[in-house]
């Protein structure tokens, strides 16, 4: 069975149609890419998978592990494993990382019929999970994302990401404004928690990221609609080329 | 007839039952009490609040003038929420001083009964007792302040009938290292108003800790089992900081929706004094808050937290006023009202440099949350500056909640009430920060928690009010 799989879906932000007819499949394990100009739609996309109550669906649906993604709440498919990796993750002044963390792995836990972890086993998750994007026990300890710089912020994001263990993964922009060093730390992150029942969506501009993380499908986002679908060699050409042959292909130009 | 001339009618038909039951030094200020009252009238309602003075003052209650026993106030009636925080617990029952659990008396410094105090050391009394609260401040500038912060007939209408109340008389130089807990509770079968008073004397280079914990109960009505009674407290506090002399003196309420509160509180600092004020109310029915600040010689320090706490229809204003009369001073005022269903709440806050009053410090920061649509908030901050050299700010927000915190913290599974939560007491953490009882400040933390869960509804949690 398909981990998830898109049909048609429209939606608008206020009033604006953004999404025109989404269909996309993934399979458990599988990495895709999406790729796409700048307001195609691929945030929206993300937006749309986690429940943002900004955005309305107005047609299609989306299903999850064969249920209708679209009835959950946002907590409901954060415990059902989805994630998403903010493209501007938010700060939270006076709620603490630690806090906020073990607040939001008890509850998934609670949803899972698990025990809640102990404090112990809390703070010795959390001192492994941070080794995985090397993030600084001092940044663990402070308000979640306040005064973080952007590659702490997106390191961050791929910390949590490696304390939920996810089943899809979504990573918006998570490579945007990271040098070498902390792009690999993250690459890293998101390779490890690879394996045959986890899948990943990577939003991207860049080529560097697809490269380490070698996504098998790539798709192309344009004004709300998969306008191409390919595997890796796909994005080679968007990197070398851009996205006006696409557009011209489209009989645009 | 007027709710002023009522009292006034009363006070002069039991003068003499009022003077029995009190202390002679005490009775020496009714008069002119009265006479203050007749002039002053209790002040009219201005805009920018929603409790009415005169509504409230207007209504039929009992006083206990003949101060008959009441039979409660003592430990063994109730435990209050903030356990363990002292050994030094005194009760206050309406007005009455109902005793301590002091095991070893402390001889260095006064706290008890207000009545006690007068007759033991009426000298000291006279030096401090209404010299605050009796007089009109002058403040000096030609420009007439929109709203006056504390009013005289209301203290004077206190002055007039003020029986008893509570004393912390702490002489030069003496250090009492231990917070001092003053459990205050109403408590009556038919609608009541307690008269309630407290003198706060930190003298030169003397330190003391001091809180104050608000309740009343909520037994049914004698002739009616169905109904709560009306409970309202009109207070006098009348606190002195001396010169390089400490405070801390916390305010900590949980009101019920048929408790009203009209406090006035009036607080002195001399020179190098330095005070941490903090009003917080976990749950209150009515209240307004009135409170006047001077700083009257250089180097003076105070900072003043408030928070508020507010659903349902409960309804809570706080007017403050902070008036730099010295050079080199600092205040800092931190306001914070989380506000729910059809709660109100207004914050007024003049801070006044006078001329001359140069290199003062002073800050204002009042944030508001209003979770519904039903809320009504004002913010009022007013800025009168005379000094050239100064640095003087302020900034109010009335805002909601941040909806892409709790949408970020949703996405990390954090289900949406407990999201809620954790951003209002976030809110709050900063003004519960700065407390310098450590006890208080994590008894704090937990009460507003449980109180943000919807477990501290008009009932506090851990005070068992039998």
């Amino acid at each position: 069975m398909a981990l998830l799989e898109i049909k048609n879906l429209h939606a608008s932000v206020g009033g604006k149609e953004i999404l025109r007819g989404i269909n996309l499949t993934i399979n458990p394990g599988e990495v895709h890419a999406v790729m796409g100009p700048n307001g195609a739609g691929k945030s929206t996309l993300s937006a749309i998978l986690t429940g943002n109550p900004q955005y309305e669906v107005t047609e299609g649906e989306i299903l999850y592990k064969g249920k209708d993604l679209l009835a959950m709440k946002p907590e409901q498919r954060a415990w059902e494993g989805i994630f998403l990796s903010f493209q501007y993750p938010v700060e939270i002044p006076g709620v603490s990382m630690v806090n906020f963390m073990r607040t939001a792995v008890n509850s998934q836990r609670e949803y899972r019929g698990e025990k809640a972890l102990t404090a112990t086993e809390f703070l010795k998750l959390m001192r492994e999970k941070r080794a995985v994007v090397q993030l600084d026990n001092k940044l663990a300890n402070r308000s979640v994302n306040e005064g973080f710089s952007g590659g702490e912020k997106k390191r961050n994001e791929i910390f949590q990401m490696a304390m939920l263990e996810p089943t899809l993964s979504i990573l918006d922009e998570t490579d945007s404004g990271l040098d070498v060093d902390a792009l690999r730390i993250v690459s890293d992150g998101v390779n490890r928690l690879k394996s045959a029942e986890r899948s990943s969506i990577v939003i991207t501009h860049y080529q560097k990221l697809l490269e380490y993380v070698q996504p098998q499908f790539v798709h192309i986002v344009y004004k709300g609609r998969i306008v191409k679908d390919g595997g890796p060699e796909l994005g080679d050409r968007i990197f070398a080329e851009g996205f006006d042959w696409i557009k011209k292909e489209l009989g645009e130009e | 007839m007027s709710a002023e001339k009522q009292y006034i009618e009363l006070y002069r038909s039991q003068k003499a039952l009022i003077d029995a039951n009190s202390a002679p030094a005490l009775n020496a200020y009714r008069e002119e009490a009265a006479r203050v009252l007749e002039q002053e009238g209790l002040q009219k309602p201005k805009d920018f609040t929603h409790v009415d003075p005169g509504q409230l003052l207007s209504a039929d209650y009992l006083l206990n003038l003949a101060r008959h026993e009441v039979p409660t106030g003592r430990e063994d009636l109730f435990t209050c929420a903030v356990p363990e925080l002292s050994t030094n617990v005194h009760f206050l029952c309406n007005e009455q001083y109902t005793g301590n659990t002091d095991k070893i008396k402390d001889s260095r410094f006064f706290a008890g009964s207000l009545r006690e105090f007068a007759r033991l050391y009426p000298e000291i009394l006279t030096a401090y007792y209404n010299q605050l609260a009796g007089k009109r401040l002058d403040t000096g500038d030609k420009r007439s302040a929109r709203f006056e912060t504390c009013s005289l007939g209301e203290a004077a209408l206190n002055t007039m009938l003020c029986q008893d109340g509570f004393v912390l008389y702490v002489p030069a130089g003496v250090e009492v290292q231990k917070p001092l807990q003053l459990i205050s509770l109403l408590r009556a079968v038919d609608d009541f108003m307690a008269v309630q008073r407290l003198l706060v004397i930190i003298e030169d280079n003397a330190k003391a800790s001091l809180l104050v914990c608000e309740h009343a109960s909520m037994l049914p009505k004698m002739d009616d089992q169905s109904v709560v009674p009306d409970l309202l407290s009109l207070q006098t506090v009348e606190v002195f900081v001396g010169k390089h002399a400490s405070l801390d003196f916390y305010r900590l309420e949980e009101h019920h929706e048929h408790a009203f509160r009209l406090g006035q509180t009036y607080v002195r600092l001399d020179e190098g004094a330095h005070a941490d004020l903090g009003e917080y109310a976990l749950t209150a029915g009515r209240t307004r808050n009135r409170m006047q600040i001077e700083l009257t010689a250089p180097d003076a320090q105070v900072q003043l937290y408030g928070m508020a706490a507010l659903d349902g229809e409960q309804c809570l204003d706080n007017i403050t006023f902070i008036d730099h009369q010295a050079p080199r001073c600092q205040s800092n005022e931190l306001f914070k009202y989380v506000l729910d269903e059809k709660a109100k709440g207004s914050f007024l806050g003049r801070i006044l440099v006078r001329k001359g009053s140069d290199k003062t410090d002073a800050h204002q920061t009042d944030r508001n949350l209003c979770l519904t649509p039903d809320t009504r908030m004002i913010a009022r901050p007013e800025l009168e500056i005379y000094a050239d050299d100064v640095k003087c700010s302020h900034g109010a927000t009335v805002g909601q909640l941040d909806q892409q915190a709790l949408f970020y913290m949703r996405t990390r599974g954090i289900p949406e009430d407990e999201a809620r939560m954790l951003l209002m007491f976030a809110f709050m953490s900063d003004v519960i920060d700065g407390i310098r009882i450590e006890q208080l400040k994590d008894r704090l933390k937990h009460l507003i928690e449980k109180r943000f869960r919807g477990e501290l509804k008009q009932q506090c949690a851990g005070c068992q009010i039998r």
